[in-house]
């Protein structure tokens, strides 16, 4: 009776890693055609004040980086950092993105010039699904590629 | 008006999905302690609450109208500013209160210690300071509540061009479930209490606990960001 209960459990186990490998979004870094004269920045902000939603984005952006570009995102011409808005150097962030909420920001440089930026906002609406983080992720990092 | 029914409905409930977040729920601990404490008068728990409410409601509205007539150069760094700075006296603020309900802190007049008529002074201070807890705590974003208020009511408060119902409606959301527990808690209490006809006891032990609540969340508060 009990290896009939492992080899359900088992099964189960596998159907779940399987499903979930499938159906977590994936994007092929050469799809996003980030040229070399491109750079890819991915700044997760925060305050002094750390809540378990906070910490929750922050980690899924990170996989959310992974998952777009790869573990090697550096490779891509992506850099991904997590910063205080709250300490003194980096205050300026708050006026340069306009953040009113601790949130996501991506931006494009171009020879070494920023071009564009988007404020990922809704990262608050989709922590309690990774999918659908993912997805909002990768569609906006589509969109800031494509701005000329 | 019509138009304006999902945008309410919607600010109402972010204002409840903000109270019952985890994110506030220290202070929201401590505003339901020191609305409920007074378990001998039910009426006194409504007045306090509702004006607890209000504070929050008028916090609401200012902060909206500022930002959506654009009343500032930089709205962004004031919001960044009311984040970082609100939670530096909000521990400090907590522990003198709490040391003022526990009777450690005690208030004088010209040099007497106070007589029975500015004792029920004092006490209508006490409903009064439900008011002044409400704007207290409504300015201590912490950042669930912080996006919530700038990160979704806002952008709805600005496309309706609303800067009086829907930060109003937010508000009265954000009090609601501190009322229905406080009031949960009181009669609670107040059942016991006349069960075992010790009714001025148990205020005087509520009063004390809602005291040690406070300097507690205030301790801990101070220690984490003041100091």
């Amino acid at each position: 009776m009990n290896y009939i209960n492992t080899t359900i459990t088992t099964m189960f186990s596998v159907i779940a890693i399987i499903a979930s490998v499938l159906l977590t979004p994936t994007v092929n870094a050469s799809e996003l055609k980030i040229n070399n004269n491109e750079k890819i920045y991915v700044y997760y902000f925060h305050g002094n004040r750390r809540c378990a939603t906070c910490m929750k984005i922050e980690e899924l952006t990170e996989k959310a980086v992974k998952n777009t570009f790869g573990d090697n995102y550096n490779d891509h011409n992506v850099v991904y950092k997590a910063i205080n808005v709250e300490e003194s150097t980096n205050e300026h962030f708050i006026t340069d993105y306009q953040l009113m909420v601790k949130c996501v920001v991506i931006a494009k440089e171009e020879q070494g010039k920023e071009t564009a930026w988007k404020r990922l906002d809704k990262v608050w609406n989709y922590h309690s699904d990774q999918n659908e983080f993912f997805t909002y992720f990768t569609d906006n990092i589509q969109k800031l590629l494509a701005e000329k | 008006m019509s138009e304006l029914y999902i945008p309410m409905v919607t600010a109402l409930w972010l204002g409840i999905l903000t109270s019952i977040s985890p994110c506030p729920l220290a202070t929201n601990i401590a505003a339901i302690s020191y609305i409920g404490r007074k378990i001998e008068s039910p009426g006194s728990v409504i007045k306090t609450g509702l004006l607890y409410t209000l504070g929050r409601v008028l916090t609401y509205i200012v902060i909206a109208f500022i930002i959506i007539k654009s009343l500032l150069a930089s709205a962004p760094v004031f919001v960044n500013h009311l984040q970082k700075y609100m939670i530096l006296v909000l521990g400090p603020i907590m522990i003198l209160v709490g040391l003022v309900l526990i009777g450690i802190i005690t208030f004088k007049v010209k040099g007497f210690t106070i007589n029975e008529k500015v004792q029920n002074k004092a006490e209508s201070l006490g409903t009064i300071g439900g008011g002044l807890l409400g704007i207290l705590f409504a300015l201590s974003f912490c950042p669930t509540s912080a996006a919530l208020f700038f990160g979704s009511l806002l952008p709805i408060a600005l496309e309706n061009n609303s800067s009086i119902i829907l930060p109003s409606l937010y508000g009265i959301g954000t009090g609601l479930p501190v009322i229905f527990f406080a009031v949960l808690l009181a009669t609670s209490t107040n059942l016991v209490s006349k069960a075992y006809n010790k009714i001025t006891i148990f205020e005087k032990w509520a009063r004390f606990i809602t005291g040690i609540i406070f300097i507690g969340i205030g301790i801990y508060y101070t220690l984490s960001y003041t100091i």
